[in-house]
């Protein structure tokens, strides 16, 4: 209704020019404020927090509010490398002045003045705290513990690359499903945009990792994390392998760049992607040719699979569990076939793999 | 505090905030996730090296092991590094020497006893096997707890002994050695405080509760725990008294008495380390002189000569044969004495006096053989038919100086204590001690 819309614009305003204070904290822009700026940025905060808490249960208020926060995130990273958000839904609101706190401390282009200002507010010792201040106050000094934790780790020599990859995938899939929740096109739409933007390398191997991530998940639940959305990364998955088959581009980086052994574990688990790799692998099969001076099989081109890896991912999927494994022979085999069925080595590349697999 | 805050703020981890912000994650989402995963895969490197040992090819150098226990140190009360506490105490590498930082240790024993971490049992009696400093420190840390504040009740003694974990950790027969040991140097200390023995004889029973839940067989021999005395007394002490008949119950008693007997008299002559220690097992289950006493007080027969010597010997190990005998004489004197009242409808606190023989004798009972009277009397008031009616008139009597009325607390507390561990069915000297024990506390 009028009434409802004229009463809630306020409040959408409201919003749209936290969120722009949001956007500038993390830019250097900062530095042009003083301690002033930053208590009424605190207090902006403070007040779209208890507009969380009082109209959590308020069903339009809510839709108003979370539309809105949704076609600002859309608009914002449509183009553009532009400002990274953090109000993404309507939960996030519930936790917008720790999002603000912690995009200021991290900001070296802070005066000296203001982040003065920033950390007495924050933390303004004890006895003058009220309890709404010690949740931010406590959640701030852990967040800051942990963050110290992290880099003891490493300082210790701490070997994360497993860890890094694996929390980039979980936190991928349940991004997925929060965007596919809201929207069928999220998902594609967002992958297609990390890919754009991201290194690729790093993208590729958090997909897999992502694709490779026990079913139920297991990862406790972390205060900071219950975003009110049900956990079910399975669907993430879904989402991820769909996208892989629609972009057969991708697909070829994909099972081009990933190494054989966490290939043959991915494929293993999405059947889907398995037939799309084995197909792909006998392509590049095809683009060897029989050296007979070396004795070898050697590329055409210089963008086509060694021999040495060809054989190095057929090996790894004869290591998988029976069906993916039968299936890999089957394929060969009747490659073997369609060649002519030779028993005798430097004719058809798919007996020579066959006889270097042990199953020739 | 607060530049340390702010320096933590300004780390990032290079590699993952391009994607996560890129997802619209902000740190505060993705830090947790991080250390959660970074810990684990910890965990499950610390695991594997555990269970496979030199086999593993991903073995991690006793070097690291040590180096992450030292990175730990500040961190322990980090919940999220949990996990990799408990991992880093239970995983033993293969290397005979301890590689954690003692630093470490130091630091976990100090965030339990603040209780600011909590952690599985295991990992606890493994800090403490790894780490004797710290399990010393936990002894005295739950010494220090039971007799400041905890002395007149047991009920709440028992609550803290159980929450230190040392009960349990003391099924390691390792572990139960140096506790005992504290305990009986305490004892040698106070000379046999009565609330160190309070404490030792509710550590008693709590251990002897955790080693029946742990494995109903004993996975030690009773000789590892009792490495000096004899197996087939400490097997009769373990008794639970509870639901043994009457008539068991006072054979069990005679058979105590006649095994230390043996020990203490068997000993050469004048050997009071031998007497100190069988003295020191039996208290350790000293519920059982109790109920020698409440066993002489009730039977209408002649008090038997063992039930007579194991009350003298728990009141006083170290004396000789002669005044061991003098005692005998006069607790056998009074409990002929209330034998006869104690079926007598009608009583006067007079008549009680009389009968504790108070005021019989020119020169000053020894105050142990005092002690003795008292507990008789109390345990008259509570059973008798007609104690009940002027008990609080008796006790008043009794309880002259503090020191008395403190006694007289730890005995009635005690008391309940006993009944409710054995299940004693008694209404009605409940009901009095408890009423007694109530006044009495008020008035402290």
């Amino acid at each position: 209704s009028e009434a409802f819309a004229r009463h809630m614009e306020p409040l959408l305003q409201h919003l749209e020019r936290f969120s722009e204070v949001l956007a500038v904290s993390r830019t250097t822009h900062v530095s042009t404020w003083d301690p002033a700026t930053v208590r009424r940025a605190l207090q902006w905060a403070r007040y779209l927090r208890h507009i969380h808490r009082r109209f959590g249960r308020h069903g339009r208020i809510r839709t108003a509010l979370e539309r809105r926060l949704h076609n600002q995130w859309r608009q914002e990273s449509s183009p553009g490398p532009g400002p990274v958000p953090g109000l993404t839904n309507f939960q996030s609101l519930g936790r917008c002045d720790i999002l603000l706190a912690v995009r200021l401390l991290e900001n070296r282009a802070l005066g000296d003045a203001a982040c003065h200002h920033l950390l007495h507010q924050l933390f303004p010792g004890p006895g003058v705290r009220d309890t709404e201040e010690e949740t931010l106050q406590d959640c701030l000094a852990r967040l800051a513990r942990r963050r110290s934790a992290v880099h003891m780790l490493r300082l210790s020599g701490y070997r994360e690359e497993d860890s890094l990859v694996k929390t980039q995938a979980e936190l991928l899939l349940e991004r997925l499903q929060e965007v596919g929740q809201a929207e069928a096109e999220g998902p594609s739409r967002l992958l297609s945009r990390l890919w754009e933007r991201l290194p690729q390398n790093n993208f590729l191997k958090v997909t897999a990792a992502a694709l490779l991530l026990p079913p139920p998940s297991t990862r406790p639940q972390e205060e900071e994390l219950a975003l009110g959305s049900p956990k079910a990364p399975g669907r993430g998955r879904q989402e991820l392998v769909r996208w892989l088959l629609g972009k057969p581009d991708i697909m070829v980086v994909f099972c081009r760049s990933l190494p054989a052994s966490l290939l043959a574990s991915v494929v293993g688990r999405h059947p889907a992607l398995s037939r799309v790799y084995l197909g792909l692998l006998t392509d590049w099969g095809r683009h060897l040719y029989y050296d007979l001076q070396k004795g070898s099989w050697v590329r055409a081109e210089p963008q086509d699979l060694p021999w040495e890896e060809l054989y190095d991912r057929f090996q790894s999927l004869c290591q998988a569990s029976p069906p993916l494994k039968d299936e890999v022979l089957t394929t060969l085999k009747s490659c073997k076939a369609q060649d002519g069925d030779y028993e005798v080595p430097g004719l058809s590349i798919w007996t020579d793999l066959l006889l270097a697999l042990g199953s020739g | 505090m607060l530049s340390h805050i702010l320096s933590a703020f300004r780390f990032d981890v290079r590699e993952v905030v391009p994607f996560c912000q890129g997802l619209g994650y902000t740190p505060a989402d993705y830090y947790p996730s991080l250390l959660t995963n970074m810990v684990s895969s910890l965990v499950s490197e610390l695991r594997e090296n555990h269970l496979n040992g030199f086999n593993t090819q991903r073995r991690m150098a006793p070097e690291r092991v040590a180096s992450l226990s030292r990175v730990c140190v500040p961190l322990v009360t980090l919940p999220d590094f949990e996990p990799l506490v408990e991992a880093l105490l239970t995983c033993h590498g293969h290397e005979p020497q301890e590689v954690l930082w003692p630093e470490f240790f130091e630091a976990v024993n100090e965030a339990f006893l603040l209780k600011k971490i909590s952690l599985p049992t295991l990992a606890v009696v493994s800090l403490w096997l790894r780490h004797l400093p710290s399990l010393e420190k936990a002894t005295l840390h739950l010494f220090e707890k039971l007799l400041s504040s905890e002395r007149h009740c047991l009920q709440r003694m028992e609550c803290f002994i159980k929450d230190s974990l040392l009960p349990q950790a003391a099924c390691h027969p390792a572990i139960f050695r140096i506790v005992d040991e504290t305990f009986r140097c305490a004892l040698l200390e106070t000379d046999g405080a009565p609330e160190v023995l309070a404490a030792l004889q509710v550590f008693t029973r709590c251990f002897v509760e955790a080693l029946e839940k742990e494995n109903k067989q004993l996975k030690f021999a009773l000789k590892t725990y009792f490495p000096y005395a004899s197996p087939s007394l400490v097997m009769v002490l373990l008794q639970h008294p509870k639901g043994i008949a009457q008539g068991l119950c006072c054979q069990l008693l005679k058979c105590i008495s006649e095994m230390l007997r043996e020990a203490v008299e068997g000993q050469t002559a004048g050997s009071h380390r031998g007497a100190f220690e069988s003295w020191f097992l039996f208290i350790h289950f000293g519920g059982w002189a109790d109920i020698a006493a409440e066993q002489l007080l009730m039977s209408e027969a002649e008090p038997p000569e063992a039930l007579l010597w194991l009350l003298a010997f728990s009141s006083s190990p170290h004396d000789g044969d002669q005044q061991r005998a003098q005692t005998m004489v006069e607790v056998k004197a009074v409990l002929g004495r209330l034998g006869k009242l104690f079926r007598s409808p009608t009583l006067s606190g007079q008549d009680l006096q009389a009968a504790a023989g108070e005021g019989r004798e020119a020169e000053p009972r020894p105050l142990v053989r005092q002690q003795l009277t008292r507990r008789l009397l109390l345990s008259f008031l509570l059973w008798a038919p007609a104690g009940h009616a002027i008990a609080r008139e008796v006790v008043t009597l009794m309880a002259q100086t503090e020191d008395i009325t403190h006694e007289i607390i730890g005995f009635l507390d005690q008391t309940l204590y006993r009944w409710d561990q054995f299940c004693i069915e008694a209404p009605r000297p409940r009901k009095v001690a408890r009423e007694l024990l109530t006044e009495l506390r008020a008035g402290v």
